[in-house]
């Protein structure tokens, strides 16, 4: 088992200091929509960047393992959230939308790739909403 | 193919009856003087998603329990063994684009060589047949079992 620890303490305000267990750090704070200040980071960031980033890096592995010529990977994630009854606000569900270009592979490689990616990332199998992934995908003469 | 089966939580495991094994988990079904060759529905299984198979070249030489190729997955990276001596005579050359045959068709389309066997009266004695192959994947499962269980529990 390995573990993962952040830790999160309050500076003033609606703001926190995030220091993430690798050395990283930032100033959050709610989003704007709940009262939360402009231009730093927030949980509802933090949860949509850990999907776009973990698939990002799973892909990554995997297409170096399979040798597909990757020259570009960028992807936007737009998370869902819906109320329930109470106003509790849940993630309904993310869907991530890679732009991929590589050389000399094919559309079915690169998805069997994604799915790949998708089925071995570690924060995709942790969470209970649905991660889609919807790609645009170039191919270039290899 | 009718087949021997093992099951161990969410996993079944088939053996072919009519195939050879060597220990290293790779099939060998002997057609004359020919044999072609695989991996086992558990070593794809162990694997799990199978993205790039290199193969040799055809017309080399191959010894048995010598290299014959790799397999990467995104867990692990494979010497193929072969389980018999002899000439490449064809690889299965589907595999370039479709690593994944592997996994879903380990004992058929799935397949990796031909070997035109040089030696076959001397290496069939270090192979061994479904019955036996069974119990030795028994064992090889049941401790990648208690070793993902301690690594859990740790």
């Amino acid at each position: 088992m390995t573990q993962y620890s952040t830790i999160v303490e309050w500076t003033k305000d609606l703001d926190g200091f995030l220091k993430c267990g690798n050395g990283h750090t930032a100033v959050f704070s709610f989003p704007p929509e709940f009262n939360g200040r402009k231009g730093v980071f927030t949980p509802e960031d933090a949860f949509v960047a850990s999907l776009n980033m973990c698939i990002h890096m799973t892909f990554l592995a995997v297409s170096r393992k399979a040798r597909l010529n990757l020259v570009r990977y960028e992807c936007e994630a737009k998370g869902e959230t819906e109320s329930e009854i109470g106003n509790l606000y849940h993630f309904s569900k993310v869907t991530l939308y890679p732009k991929i270009v590589v050389k000399g592979s094919s559309m079915e490689t690169v998805q069997r790739l994604l799915g790949i990616a998708k089925k071995n990332c570690i924060v995709s199998n942790s969470v209970k909403c649905p991660v889609e992934i919807s790609p645009e995908i170039k191919l270039e003469q290899g | 193919m009718d087949h021997l089966e093992f099951k161990l939580d969410k996993w079944t495991f088939k053996v072919p009856k009519e195939l050879l094994y060597n220990e290293n988990d790779c099939w060998a079904k002997i057609d004359d003087k020919t044999a072609t060759v695989g991996i086992t529905d558990f070593l794809q299984n162990l694997m799990s998603d199978i993205v790039f198979v290199e193969l040799p070249k055809i017309g080399s030489r191959v010894e048995q329990f010598d290299e014959a190729g790799s397999l990467e997955s995104i867990k692990a990276t494979l010497d193929i063994i072969s389980p018999v001596s002899g000439v490449i005579q064809d690889v299965n050359s589907e595999l370039a684009n479709t690593p994944d045959l592997a996994n879903t068709d380990p004992y058929g389309k799935g397949w990796f060589l031909r070997v035109q066997l040089s030696n076959f009266e001397s290496d069939r004695e270090n192979l061994i047949n479904a019955e036996t192959y069974l119990e030795v994947m028994k064992k090889k499962a049941e401790k990648e079992q208690q070793k993902l269980k301690k690594a859990q529990s740790s």
